[in-house]
């Protein structure tokens, strides 16, 4: 009897020392971002019209020809700093943003008879994203001297947890460990682990919200990515540290952000097409 | 038992008179009470300006009873309010942090619970809102202490100044349970200094309480600088954010300075 008592106690606290830590299944926020174009800038496709018969700012230039009592610049403002930068600079942070905070565009909207489509209206909330409010983890890697290994393993997978599984909201994470930037907003995950002594292994596997899809893409696509790493314990179980094992070493999140508020950009942060406003957004897409 | 008791008096008076000469501090606020900080976040996504224009938030005391305190943050250019803090009054210690955000076209209020029995530092992680608090009260004297600038005489004495380590805390992060260490030093090192002097000036460093708060969990700093007086941190750094108070004003004290 007293052994089967010792049993079931010992059941009992690994089951209520470990579950937390590694759920079962699948996890899944309870708020799903959307799919969206990450228009990158070497096109310029917010700008320029290409086989669209009206780029999404052109369009937006005719519904609002004065911005602040000023003729409306937009076009002229992302030719002249949205243009001619790195192959992967683009918009997937406005993106992502927009995605976590925005309800998603799913059918045409017209204003002042202007016709704007999915496509016009999820560019638009990309552009006016550029610049919000967030809170930050890790640090970007811009090269050699920084911290290659930063986000560690431990504090992805607490991020992971706390947003996803206990707030029910999607995290941003750069996807990319290097100089790079590549974002992504992460909505699900699964883990696996086994425990040997102080060390725990673990499999993770997180579902991120593409952007590589058509510029009028409605709903969410879907990417994986599968990443392994190893906690270490003191003899007391407190995570010490961790390492990212595996392939993992060379490709894991570089750093990881949570988008809280949207904000006009200032002057001098050439981040965010200043002529693009929220608050004409709003009015024009009729959002809350 | 005469020697005993003798004794037992004398270690009595010898504490109490320690404890006398020990300098305490814990922020006292009123009812209407506000302040204003500027921060600035770290531009991860602008390789040439690597930190952001400042913004400002302002701070009110919306509430205060004899148990705790509320304090509504908003940003001042907008007003709309960001956050809200529910203090203990006993001991400045942080009970609930409010967010509000922007989720799928609806404002959410997200709340944030901290445990009001464990004694250990409020690490506000990396949010655009400063809202990380040392343990109070901070002492001075204290061989032990947490605090180190009790006057500012010289620059070159200033930098040269390093005074013994402080206090290592634990508490629980939510995650699966794990107990975090958490430490407060009171090294200041030059460069810290330069830059606390530049930021919040000489005449403010007097007799200021500065505190370093190392979350080894996260591998985040906090150094924060606080002072009799004032309502909060006079300025506050971590590795993506700075944030220095610009104005105050206490209701009992005669308004805005």
């Amino acid at each position: 009897m007293r052994s089967k008592m010792t049993g079931l106690l010992v059941f009992i606290f690994l089951f209520t020392a470990f579950a937390p830590l590694f759920p079962a299944g699948e996890v899944v926020s309870k708020v799903v971002p959307w799919s969206g174009w990450w228009w990158p800038r070497k096109k310029c496709q917010l700008a320029k019209a290409g086989w669209l018969s009206k780029s999404p700012l052109d369009k937006y230039e005719m519904a609002f020809p004065t911005v602040d009592g000023k003729k409306n610049m937009a076009v002229d403002w992302e030719k002249k700093y949205h243009s001619t930068r790195k192959s992967w600079h683009g918009h997937c942070n406005g993106w992502s943003a927009a995605s976590i905070m925005e309800k998603e565009p799913v059918k045409i909207k017209k204003y002042k008879g202007i016709e704007f489509g999915v496509s016009d209206q999820k560019g638009l909330l990309t552009e006016s994203f550029m610049v919000t409010r967030y809170h930050f983890f890790g640090t970007r890697y811009n090269g050699r001297g920084d911290n290659f290994d930063d986000i560690y393993p431990h504090v992805f997978q607490y991020l992971l947890m706390e947003n996803i599984q206990k707030k029910g909201i999607p995290i941003v994470m750069d996807m990319s460990a290097d100089e790079s930037v590549w974002n992504y907003p992460v909505y699900a995950y699964k883990m696996d682990s086994k425990s040997k002594g102080n060390k725990v292994k673990v499999k993770l596997r997180i579902w991120a919200c593409d952007d590589n899809v058509d510029m009028n893409f409605v709903g969410t696509q879907y990417l994986t990515k599968d990443y392994t790493y190893t906690l270490f314990m003191d003899d007391s179980g407190t995570i010490t540290g961790s390492e990212w094992t595996g392939r993992s070493k060379k490709d894991h999140p570089d750093f990881v952000w949570i988008p809280y508020k949207n904000i006009p950009p200032h002057e001098e942060d050439s981040d965010e097409n200043p002529w693009v406003k929220y608050p004409l957004l709003k009015k024009m897409f009729k959002l809350k | 038992m005469k020697k005993t008791m003798v004794l037992l008096l004398v270690f009595t008076a010898a504490f109490c008179t320690l404890s006398w000469g020990l300098e305490v501090f814990t922020p006292v606020l009123n009812s209407g009470d506000w302040w204003e900080i500027e921060v600035i976040q770290k531009n991860v996504f602008n390789n040439v300006k690597k930190w952001s224009s400042p913004f400002v938030l302002k701070y009110t005391v919306s509430k205060a009873d004899t148990e705790k305190y509320t304090i509504d943050i908003t940003e001042a250019k907008d007003g709309n309010q960001v956050g809200q803090l529910i203090i203990l009054k006993a001991g400045f210690k942080l009970e609930t942090v409010y967010y509000y955000r922007r989720v799928q076209g609806e404002v959410l209020r997200q709340r944030i619970d901290f445990d009001r029995k464990t004694k250990a530092p409020v690490i506000s992680e990396v949010s655009f809102i400063p809202y990380s608090l040392p343990v109070f009260p901070l002492k001075k004297g204290s061989s032990n202490s947490e605090n180190l600038l009790e006057s500012v005489p010289q620059k070159e004495k200033f930098l040269s100044m390093k005074t013994s380590s402080g206090d290592k805390f634990k508490f629980r992060r939510s995650f699966s349970q794990q107990t975090v260490n958490s430490t407060v030093l009171t090294t200041l090192e030059s460069a810290e200094a330069i830059e606390l002097i530049e930021e919040v000036g000489e005449a403010k460093l007097a007799d200021g309480y500065y505190v370093t708060v190392k979350d080894s969990f996260l591998g985040e700093k906090i150094e924060q600088l606080w002072k009799k007086g004032y309502p909060w941190f006079l300025y506050s750094k971590n590795s993506n954010l700075k944030a220095k108070l610009i104005k105050h004003s206490s209701a009992a004290n005669g308004g805005e300075k």
